[in-house]
């Protein structure tokens, strides 16, 4: 069922602002508005929260930098254009990263070959060893830090 | 890169389209130009936060370089834009409560932070203090909408759509966007009567 409208319809007075009405529901409605003072209150506060809803977005975007959104999109589709295996391959072979890529690896190249490879400490070095009837003694030397180890053991 | 002439030429839809499908550079950079600030006003008018909003217009401009070639050039590129927007705005709705809360700045400070200096023209305590309650009590009726009502009235408000452009983008009926509309009014000026009727008083 259609909806009757009635002149003090406050969805109406919303189209009528809109200007979303036909040409004859437009007029009727200037000509009510004239004589209904709750329809232009309705009409005023309509305005005014337009008005006042759009002074805060001028003030956002008055303090918006826009040119730095411009930025970040055009990198973003550079970005997509090149995916992350081409960027580090770019990267890698960039005049920025060669040389001192090139120095690293001669570096290591160069401790490799002058550095004999590192030993695994042998047993620690006996000093002196004695082997008697009753017992036998051995002092042991470790060979990094120099502690004194005395080995006893009774024989049998 | 490409000369401002050269914009200005690649400003025809149909020629800036075919010129996106193609992965033209310049014809990004146009198409963000010519968007950028209206799809801004749109995320902003929905989340009330300005940074977020350059990072879903910013995702927006993506969306819209990668997916060119789904648009069928039946509705208009605008239509297409302000739909996206719409529905990555509504994506980010979780955070939405957290955005709110961070807004609830003291009423006395001013946006830097700083208490207006006493004795110059920036210091008028009664209209500081009322002009920041309002703002506050604004975006609180907002908030207050419900994301249907909020962005029907952020697409009529910010660009002035008609009630046919509105329902394309939402896929809603025309009647739906009128009563929708209706609501978030009703409510907003509900929420701010005794501010209005301040104002109306003077």
């Amino acid at each position: 069922m259609k909806k009757a409208h009635h002149e003090c319809d406050e969805e109406l007075i919303g189209r009528y602002l809109d200007g979303e009405l036909s040409r004859k529901e437009h007029d009727r409605i200037s000509r009510h508005l004239k004589d209904c003072s709750s329809c232009q209150k309705i009409l005023q506060d309509n305005q005014a929260i337009s008005t006042v809803f759009r002074d805060n977005l001028e003030r956002e975007v008055s303090q918006t930098d826009f040119s730095v959104l411009e930025t970040r999109a055009l990198d973003q589709i550079r970005q997509k254009e090149n995916p992350w295996w081409e960027r580090i391959t770019k990267l890698f072979f960039s005049n920025k990263l060669l040389i001192p890529a090139t120095a690293l690896a001669a570096l290591i190249l160069f401790f490799a070959i002058t550095r004999s490879p590192t030993t695994i400490s042998g047993p620690s070095a006996i000093v002196e060893a004695f082997s008697g009837e009753v017992s036998s003694v051995m002092i042991i030397e470790t060979p990094k830090s120099h502690q004194t180890i005395i080995w006893y053991k009774e024989t049998s | 890169m490409v000369s401002n002439k050269a914009d200005e030429d690649l400003w025809n839809e149909e020629r800036l389209v075919a010129l996106l499908k193609e992965g033209h550079e310049g014809a990004f950079r146009v198409l963000v130009r010519e968007y950028q600030e209206k799809l801004f006003n749109i995320a902003c008018g929905i989340t009330s936060d300005r940074e977020e909003s350059l990072d879903i217009v910013q995702e927006v401009f993506l969306k819209v370089y990668r997916h060119i070639n789904t648009f069928g050039e039946r509705s208009k590129l605008s239509t297409w834009l302000y739909r996206i927007t719409v529905n990555e705005c509504l994506n980010w709705h979780k955070r939405w409560k957290r955005r709110f809360r961070q807004q609830h700045q003291p009423l006395e400070m001013d946006e830097g932070g700083y208490l207006s200096e006493l004795g110059t023209d920036d210091f008028a305590p009664d209209t500081l203090y009322q002009e920041k309650e309002f703002e506050k009590a604004f975006q609180e009726a907002l908030k207050g909408l419900g994301k249907n009502a909020r962005t029907v009235f952020v697409l009529k408000e910010v660009e002035g759509l008609s009630y046919d452009e509105i329902s394309g983008i939402l896929k809603i009926k025309r009647g739906t966007v009128s009563s929708r509309l209706c609501y978030a009014r009703k409510n907003l000026k509900k929420s701010l009567e005794k501010y209005l009727d301040k104002d109306q008083s003077k």
